[in-house]
């Protein structure tokens, strides 16, 4: 169980948003000229790579290098937790990854850039008692 | 840059239709009231229950997102001694509750125990089920969850647990 003490978003954006990759060079991006585009738009059998990429410049991105035949994953994780108590914490977690065949991998982006791999993304959280 | 879904959990009080007030806490008591405060005069009798709460959750906005699904709510701890937390929440088997008024006698809808970690799979329904998600063009509200608390008779002081509350967010 991760123990997570001090690390939050509760951001009124997402601060990780994806690149999709194409073999023929061509990206299309989450946002593009005011435009939000949706995981149905990615064009999955053409991909190369799906990466996310933090609104942080200094924050370096995070790939998923494509195979043919893969299935994508991607959402967010958002958590209440302790609600109405002091130590009361908003988290939003960044879940990708793929189903091949009957493989699944989950990547999972904790708030301070960590990042667990996991069969299904249940990452169980333990929030300490300390704000 | 893309903006998220804005999700709240809201409970209902009263006499059907009820109101519906997004919630700040979940404290539960001898008066069927959201956002208690916890108090002498609001604290539940050894022996008896408190009232039950009826919480949903609401999606206000769905800005860049396009589903919202896995709801998921536990305790963060188990009461002391005999006081049991009950509720409707499950991993399998979820009966959507239509809303009645909150009682405060024994329970026939919350008849699990609260889960304390985690769950696996989401044990919060929406539309009756464990799959269907919120969309703008469907629904906005989950089903209802019901909690109750049974105080022992022995019990002479209470333990403080917490609410957690999760879902998933597509785009």
């Amino acid at each position: 169980m991760t123990d997570l003490r001090v690390y939050r978003d509760n951001s009124e954006i997402y601060v990780w948003e994806w690149e999709a990759h194409y073999l023929d060079g061509t990206v299309l991006h989450q946002t593009e000229n005011g435009l939000v585009h949706r995981i149905k738009d990615i064009e999955q059998w053409k991909l190369a790579e799906f990466k996310l990429c933090s609104v942080f410049p200094a924050v370096a991105p995070i790939s998923l290098l494509w195979r043919p035949g893969r299935k994508l994953i991607y959402f967010t994780r958002v958590s209440f937790f302790n609600v109405g108590k002091e130590n009361e914490l908003t988290m939003r977690r960044y879940c990708l990854g793929y189903e091949d065949g009957d493989s699944k991998v989950i990547l999972t982006i904790m708030p301070d850039g960590g990042i667990i791999v996991s069969q299904d993304g249940n990452i169980k959280i333990k929030v300490s008692e300390e704000k | 840059m893309a903006t998220p879904a804005t999700v709240v959990i809201k409970e209902r009080n009263g006499a059907p239709a009820g109101t519906e007030t997004p919630i700040t806490n979940t404290n539960m008591g001898n008066t069927d009231t959201v956002n208690m405060t916890i108090s002498k005069t609001t604290a539940i009798t050894a022996g008896a229950y408190s009232y039950e709460k009826w919480q949903r959750f609401n999606v206000t906005a769905f800005n860049d997102a396009t589903d919202i699904g896995g709801l998921k709510v536990w305790a963060s701890a188990l009461l002391t001694g005999s006081d049991v937390h009950k509720t409707n929440v499950r991993e399998a088997g979820w009966v959507q509750s239509a809303y009645a008024q909150p009682i405060n006698t024994a329970s026939t809808l919350a008849g699990q125990t609260m889960p304390i970690l985690e769950p696996t799979g989401p044990n919060v329904g929406i539309a009756n089920s464990y799959v269907t998600t919120m969309t703008s063009a469907g629904e906005t509200y989950s089903d209802y969850l019901i909690m109750q608390i049974s105080v022992a008779a022995g019990t002479t002081v209470g333990k403080a647990i917490t609410m957690n509350y999760q879902y998933d967010e597509y785009g």
